[in-house]
């Protein structure tokens, strides 16, 4: 009866674990899971899953990758990443039973580190799925070669390298508490095989990614080590080691809340180093909610928290236009200066996604397209992106290149998630009229510069100026000129053009915003109601002390 | 989406193929007769290849096609038969018909299925040349075509006798670090250089497998060296050193445009490291860029335009061809430069004068501006005649896109180049003959084992080909070494 009730009590732990972790994801952070999505892009080849198989660790990337992809429906990615953190804390305990002998109550508390670690760790944007599959294999492989006698090991190590990379080691260190030294030699030829795979089979490998993985973070290793990522394994490791120490207590109880308060710390050290950092998570989100155009939410939460950077300017911009909301509130909000509605060209993978979105909107198709291939590229491990690939086909449809535009549109056929996109936007493909049947392709193709001209970022302005002026029911165009003029503080030139607003904005009254400004300019910044005087004096401030 | 190319992927490709290598050819009893070409792709129809080539495997070009069928007779004898979804000749039965019908005629049969029915089409020819392709395959550099970020660039070569592919120095061992092209002495790999630009950049040297990396930059010269060309004998190599930007078009036509702030030629002493400078080769009122040594290694080509204020004046950038001698002797310039074509008075840009290795032709780029051809639209091959100083665009190759980055075989019989002539974005490389006369053959299209997925599916451009006569050895865990924590040798000015 006992026994039943234990096991009933511990289902029901890992449930609760289950849930709690599910609820973590879907609920709290399912723009941290659509992050994880838009930067690869699972095929369903056999060259993609060959490539994978080439190289160390690839069966893992493998996997992770191809979870991964459910992040697009972010429940579903928060039940499989629920799956694989229940699955390893599962295995965990049950090393952590057979190791240490010790109660199934103290080692289902101990067994908690892992998704205690693993939902620190995963703060890290850059931090991949597949060493979490890794962590799981090999947790799963300790289990059951736990008495395996050494000899087996010679053919297990190698496989489990091959399949799942250099966390093979926690296997080689969780079975030293076994063996003791006498294993130490299967450590002297692990080292040698991964000597040999990097000399042989690596040619293009640094070794540093030969030795601590290759497909375990999205930044190449000799660019960005993490520490984390390292030393985790090695607490994992400890907690099975440590459970030897706590079974030699008599009582259940003192077991039990040795154990919890184990898990307890290391839950304080995870969260005492602030995985989550509240405002690269803010953008994260603000970039989700861009995606899913979920203007009005963005417009929402920035008015309860705002982030102080160019990103969180351009989402709150974009989404107030996308509203008609820009002439009223613009300055309602914080600005980050001149690069608040447009930034200029970051060569990274995140900051430029909300200006390449608004270039999109605005029909400055060559703009968006040249920011979001160099997003694309900026990918680090070389992935793809959907999100990308897709914006991409788009606008070379737009462009007319239908050439270029079928090379993404057939690559992201062999995707899952994309695949439905990719089969309507093919009927578009050499039927160039048909692209001006599509209501926002045709008109992006409308707002689009007539004239050949260089982009100059300095004189952004002027361009959007010029863009309206191409096609004057480009509200978005007007809106985003004169909020620029607003921005850089050429005042004289935004009374000079808000004749257009009067004339082309269609408002039935001047926008709050633009009277606003007005206050502001009439009484020279010293109107101190306006939102606007508050931006320009700060901008002239800063100036100064520039 | 470029794949892996490592040693372990051939090898699984291999176990799976093996299980997958049914044969199950289609007798075709009843067939309708055409009296037209084939629509194939690769357009192999009448080319002229070289004994050695990797088998010229070709596609339907409609995708509506079941299967094809195709049996190539050798006009000199020598017979091969393939059937399935694509034209997949055996390596060792190709080369061994090709090998008979050297200087003769291979004459190609296509029968194409579609909706159950076999459409017999028009014979084609393809020409077998009678000069040898005296190369073991070619180099290039592999990029993300279009704007500021290279993605995962890396340079690569690969066998012209069949389809393999290797890694010389890929972006993945020296992440975060943008790479110029791999440019030989001549063809011959056992002498190369290269350059990392960026942090951690510099430009690299390899003599008979010793690598050596070297700070080009001085307070006399303003930038890094690139575009190399090496002086036969060895010993020099020129670059220039100069400030590559990129604008952006906002329109619907073009996509960008590729100009230098400022452009002088250096000339590396690679014994001696010392940078050998000439007043007229860094002027002021000019870029001098793009330079070639002769085949005797007695003039030095290159191109040079005004200095322009670009962006904003970048349709005045049109460059001249000129040259300057050289004595290998005492590794000094001559004082006068000829021109050989005006670019202002011409209206047009003059720029990467290839010479030919045998002392007969100036292969370069005519385009209506720029000194950075593959990104202008209307770039063409022009070909001159050294002797007579004739000139000719090689309309034999040239297409409506950009057709640029030439380099030749070692005999001068053949040569490769880049063209954008498919889709305007993505780089392919083409070969084409070259006889005593000048006269050029049809161009073909790289060979790839199946060439219209491989193309499809590659998202990088091909750019700065190059003919390798051997294996290129290169050691690219010891660049990495090299690139992130080696020592560079810093040049002095002679």
């Amino acid at each position: 009866m006992t026994g039943k009730i234990q096991k009933y009590t511990l289902g029901i732990g890992f449930l609760l674990v289950f849930a709690a972790i599910f609820l973590f994801w879907a609920v709290g952070f399912p723009h941290a899971l659509s992050y994880q999505e838009q930067y690869q892009l699972f095929l369903f080849t056999g060259d993609y899953f060959m490539e994978r198989l080439s190289m160390p660790g690839g069966v893992a990337a493998f996997i992770g990758e191809f979870l991964t992809q459910f992040y697009y429906i972010e429940y579903l990615g928060a039940f499989f990443l629920s799956l694989i953190a229940i699955s390893s804390q599962f295995f965990l305990f049950l090393l952590i039973k057979d190791y240490g002998k010790t109660d199934s109550l103290s080692a289902f508390f101990l067994s908690l580190v892992f998704p205690i670690i693993m939902i620190g760790l995963m703060g890290d944007e850059n931090l991949l799925l597949s060493y979490f599959v890794s962590l799981l294999a090999i947790l799963k492989s300790s289990y059951f070669f736990r008495n395996l006698i050494v000899f087996a090991d010679i053919l297990i190590i190698p496989i489990l390298y091959w399949c799942f990379g250099p966390m093979v080691w926690l296997y080689i260190i969780l079975k030293m508490g076994n063996y003791g030294w006498k294993y130490a030699s299967m450590a002297i030829y692990t080292i040698i095989l991964q000597w040999l795979v990097y000399m042989v089979l690596l040619p293009q490998t640094p070794w540093i990614e030969a030795a601590l993985g290759i497909y375990y973070y999205r930044i190449p290793l000799p660019l960005l080590l993490p520490v984390f990522p390292y030393v985790a394994p090695f607490i994992i490791a400890l907690t099975v080691y440590v459970s030897k120490g706590i079974a030699l207590f008599q009582s259940s109880i003192v077991k039990g809340c040795i154990s919890f308060l184990i898990a307890l710390s290391v839950g304080f050290l995870v969260y005492n180093s602030n995985p989550y950092d509240k405002e690269k998570y803010e953008l994260i989100r603000q970039d989700y909610l861009v995606r899913f155009e979920k203007w009005d939410e963005i417009i929402q939460r920035a008015e309860k928290f705002q982030v102080q950077s160019p990103f969180f300017s351009n989402c709150i911009n974009l989404a107030l236009s996308q509203t008609g909301q820009l002439a009223e509130k613009q300055f309602s909000f914080y600005q980050s200066g001149e690069d608040a509605l447009l930034m200029p060209s970051v060569q990274e993978l995140f900051s430029n996604i909300p200006t390449s979105e608004a270039f999109y909107r605005l029909g400055m198709i060559n703009s968006a397209l040249r920011y979001t291939f160099d997003l694309q590229e900026s990918i680090l491990n070389g992935q793809k992106s959907g999100r990308f690939c897709k914006r991409l086909a788009e606008c070379y449809l737009i462009k007319g290149n239908h050439k270029v535009a079928k090379k993404y549109i057939d690559l992201l056929k062999k995707s899952l998630f994309y695949k439905k996109w990719a089969n309507t936007a093919d009927k578009y493909i050499g039927k160039d009229n048909m692209v001006m049947v599509n209501p926002s392709w045709n008109t992006a193709r409308k707002f689009q510069f007539k004239e050949d001209f260089l982009y100059h970022y300095p004189e952004i302005d002027k361009m959007l100026g010029q863009l309206f002026v191409n096609n004057t029911d480009n509200k978005m165009a007007l809106e985003y000129f004169l909020g620029e003029l607003l921005l850089k503080g050429n005042v004289n030139e935004f009374v000079h053009y808000l004749s257009w607003a009067q004339q082309y904005g269609g408002y039935k009254e001047m926008p709050a915003g633009y009277q606003d400004a007005m206050r502001a300019i009439q009484s020279k910044g010293q109107d101190l109601t306006s939102a606007y005087a508050k931006y320009i004096n700060a901008k002239l401030r800063q100036n100064e002390n520039e | 989406m470029r794949t892996s190319k490592t040693i372990v992927k051939p090898i699984i490709n291999f176990i799976f193929l093996t299980f997958l290598l049914v044969s199950c050819t289609e007798k075709i009893e009843k067939m309708n007769k055409v009296n037209e070409y084939p629509d194939i792709y690769p357009d192999y129809i009448g080319v002229t290849i070289p004994v050695g080539i990797a088998p010229l495997n070709f596609n339907p070009a409609q995708k509506s096609i079941d299967k094809i069928d195709v049996i190539v007779k050798g006009a000199k004898g020598g017979d091969l038969h393939t059937q399935g979804k694509w034209a997949d000749f055996d390596i060792d039965e190709w080369h061994e018909l090709v090998n008979q019908n050297k200087g003769g005629k291979l004459l190609f049969t296509v029968c194409l299925k579609k909706d159950g029915g076999w459409t017999q089409f028009k014979d084609f020819e393809i020409t077998v040349s009678n000069y040898d392709l005296d190369a073991w395959g070619i180099t290039y550099r592999l990029i993300s075509p279009g704007y500021e970020v290279g993605g995962d660039i890396g340079i690569y070569q690969r066998d012209l006798s069949n389809f393999d592919e290797f890694p010389i120095l890929t972006e993945k061992n020296v992440p975060g670090r943008c790479m110029n092209c791999h440019t030989p002495n001549q063809t011959d790999p056992k002498q190369f250089t290269a350059q990392i630009r960026g942090e951690n950049g510099g430009t690299l040297i390899q003599k008979n497998g010793h690598a050596e990396w070297i700070n080009t930059k001085t307070d006399l010269t303003k930038a890094a060296g690139s575009y190399a060309s090496w002086h036969p004998e060895g010993r020099y190599v020129a670059y220039a050193a100069n400030s590559v930007h990129q604008s952006f078009f906002t329109g619907r036509q073009s996509n960008l445009e590729v100009f230098h702030k400022f452009s002088d030629i250096i000339l590396l002493d690679t014994d001696t490291k010392q940078l050998i400078l000439h007043p007229n080769l860094r002027t002021d009122e000019a870029l001098e860029i793009f330079p070639a040594f002769s085949a005797d290694g007695k003039t030095l080509y290159y191109s040079t335009s005004n200095a322009c204020d670009v962006p904003a004046e970048y349709l005045k950038v049109k460059c001249s061809l000129v040259s300057i001698p050289f004595d290998v002797t005492t590794g000094t310039f001559g004082e006068k430069v000829d021109t050989l074509l005006n670019g202002p008075a011409d209206d047009r840009s003059y720029i990467i004068a290839r010479p030919s290795y045998d002392g007969k032709w100036l292969m370069y780029c005519v385009a209506s501006r720029s000194n950075f051809p593959i990104a202008q639209k209307d770039a063409d091959l022009w070909l001159m005649n050294l002797e007579t100083k004739e000139t000719r665009p090689l309309t034999e190759v040239n297409s409506d896109q950009s057709d640029s980055y030439h380099n030749w075989s070692s005999d001068s019989h053949w040569f490769v180049f880049s063209s954008k002539r498919e889709d305007g974005s993505f780089t392919k490389l083409y070969l084409a003959q070259v006889d005593e006369n000048g006269k050029v053959s049809k161009p073909f299209l790289l060979p790839q084992k199946n060439p219209k997925e491989f193309y499809h599916n590659l998202f990088d451009a091909y750019n700065v080909p190059n003919f390798t006569k051997t294996k290129v050895e290169f050691d690219a865990h010891k660049a990495y070494q090299d690139v992130f924590y080696g020592e560079r040798i810093q040049v002095t000015i002679k």
